[in-house]
Formats: structure tokens, C-alpha cells, sequence
């Protein structure tokens, strides 16, 4: 409606100054304050309240954004953190393994040692046992052996034994 | 009262024998009262060793016993008993002589001081002893 009121004033300025550019100046001015009300209007009830989400969705976001950029930094150093453990628990994990398979090691020494010494002193003592027998067996036969000669020997005697032998072992005594 | 010990019992006897030529009878009851009421009767053949003992170092009277296989002859008993007289040098000698057939042969003369064997069963033993050490 505007703009047909002004194209109408136009037709009718057409013919002088800036009428020959086809210029209304009051239509212009009109034009001009209308759109610098409706520029404030904007401003102050759209564009304000426009900018102001946009600034808030804005700072939101940024603040988002930062704390993504934190968390991934927490979350790193998480990692790094984790790794570190992990990797001090692996150490202290190969540490304890190494030195319990020494200390597995010498404790298996210690029993071999133990057993091979165990198992000398029972062969040791064994042996030992057994010479003792042997020279014990060996000693009753010599006894008995002698004891049987000896039985043997005097019943041969006594069986030679007159008077006239003992007389001549009683003179052989005295003298 | 102090108990007399068997030692000096002893060489009281013996001296009672050899010097005061006291009754035997009379001594031997003493002795028996001494060993009864001293409750030592069971140490009479320890006693007899003594006196024999006190006999022989003091007097040189030597009780001497001589065992053998078999009762032997009396010219064998003559010799031995010549034999230890010169042997001893005394003519206080007195033999007793025993019978022990386990000796086989030879004889064992057991003086108050010394014990001679010369029995064939000592002569086994040593045999035995011997062969045991090899």
C-alpha cells in the first residue's frame, strides 16, 4: 500500500529536480522513518532478544566445547595415568615374578641340597650299618668258630689224655 | 664299740696260730662268734684268703692249693711238694689238693700271692682268645 501511494506521488513529481530520478523525497523520508522504526523495533525486541540466545547458545557451546577440551584432557591424563600404572604395575609384576622365580629357584636348590645330603647320610649310615654287621657277623663266627675248635679240640684231648701224658705235662709245669 | 675290721681279724688269727700256738677249736669258735654277730658270715672265704694271706707275707707259711685232672699219685704229690718248697723256699708248707676234670690235663697251683695254671683247658682258652683277636 506504501509503495502504491509512493509510486503514485512519483508519477506526479516526475517532472522536476529529483522528481526527474524518479524520487519522492517525502515518500523517501516516509520510507526511511518507517524503516528506521521498524529497524528499532527489531533491534530492541527481536535482534536483542535474538543475540542474546545466539550469545547464550554461543557461550554454551563454547563452554561445551571447553569442557569436552577438559574432559579430553582429564581423559588423557586419565590415560596417561592408567598407562603409567599399568605400566608400573607390569614392572612391579615382572619385579615380584623374577624374584619369586629366584627365590623359587634357590628354595628348589636349597631342597635338592637338603635331600641329595639327606639321602648321603642314609647311605653313609646304611654302609656304616652294614660293615658294622658284617665285621659283628664276622667276630661271632671267629667266636664260634674258635669255640667249636676248641670243643672239638678238647674232646680230642681228652680222648688222647692218659695219666702218663698228664704226668709228663704236670713234670714239664714244674719245672 | 668299735667293729674290728676282716683285715686285722685276720692277722690276729694268724698270729694266734704261729705265735701262741692257741687251741684251734677255741679260735674257730671265736671266729664264727666274731662273724655271726658282725653279720658277716657270708665273708667267711674272704676271711680264709686273708689269713692265708697274713701266713704267707709274715711267717712264710704257705697254704697252697694244687688242683688237678685226677687224684695224683703220691710220688707226683712228693715231687710237687718238693718242688714248691724249694720254690717258696720254706718248709711251712701245707697243699690242699682238689680234683677238677674240666681241666683235662695239667695242674693249677694257687698260692696266698700267686696263681700259676698250667692246666690244658688255660691253654684252650688262650687258643680261643687268640683266634677271636686274628
Amino acid at each position: 500500500m506504501i509503495h502504491i501511494f509512493a509510486a503514485q506521488q512519483s508519477t506526479e513529481a516526475e517532472a522536476t529536480g529529483i522528481a526527474a530520478f524518479g524520487l519522492d523525497i517525502k515518500s523517501f523520508i516516509f520510507q526511511l522513518i518507517t524503516f528506521t522504526i521498524v529497524v528499532l523495533f527489531l533491534k530492541f525486541f527481536v535482534f536483542n532478544k535474538f543475540f542474546k540466545v545466539i550469545d547464550e547458545r554461543k557461550d554454551e557451546i563454547k563452554s561445551g566445547i571447553q569442557n569436552a577440551q577438559e574432559s579430553e584432557k582429564i581423559l588423557l591424563k586419565t590415560k596417561q595415568e592408567y598407562k603409567r600404572l599399568i605400566d608400573s604395575a607390569n614392572n612391579e609384576a615382572s619385579k615380584i615374578i623374577d624374584e619369586a622365580r629366584v627365590e623359587a629357584a634357590k628354595i628348589l636348590k636349597e631342597i635338592e641340597n637338603t635331600a641329595t645330603k639327606r639321602s648321603e647320610k642314609i647311605i653313609s649310615e646304611a654302609q656304616l650299618s652294614i660293615d658294622s654287621e658284617i665285621l659283628k657277623a664276622q667276630k661271632e663266627l671267629k667266636k664260634e668258630n674258635a669255640k667249636l675248635v676248641s670243643s672239638l679240640t678238647a674232646r680230642i684231648i681228652r680222648e688222647k689224655m692218659n695219666d702218663e701224658i698228664d704226668k709228663k705235662i704236670i713234670e714239664s709245669a714244674l719245672r | 664299740m668299735k667293729v674290728k675290721s676282716r683285715s686285722s681279724v685276720a692277722q690276729y688269727l694268724a698270729d694266734s696260730l704261729m705265735i701262741s700256738k692257741s687251741d684251734k677249736d677255741d679260735l674257730i669258735k671265736k671266729t664264727a662268734y666274731w662273724l655271726y654277730a658282725n653279720k658277716k658270715n657270708r665273708e667267711l672265704n674272704y676271711l680264709i684268703k686273708d689269713i692265708r694271706y697274713f701266713l704267707a707275707i709274715k711267717y712264710n707259711y704257705q697254704i697252697v692249693y694244687i688242683k688237678s685232672s685226677r687224684d695224683l699219685s703220691k710220688n707226683e704229690k712228693d715231687n710237687i711238694h718238693n718242688k714248691l718248697k724249694a720254690y717258696f723256699n720254706t718248709d711251712l708248707l701245707e697243699i690242699i689238693y682238689k680234683v677238677d676234670t674240666n681241666l683235662i690235663g695239667g695242674i693249677i697251683i694257687e698260692s696266698p700271692t700267686e696263681s700259676l695254671d698250667f692246666s690244658v683247658k688255660h691253654k684252650l682258652d688262650n687258643f680261643v682268645k687268640n683266634s677271636e683277636s686274628f
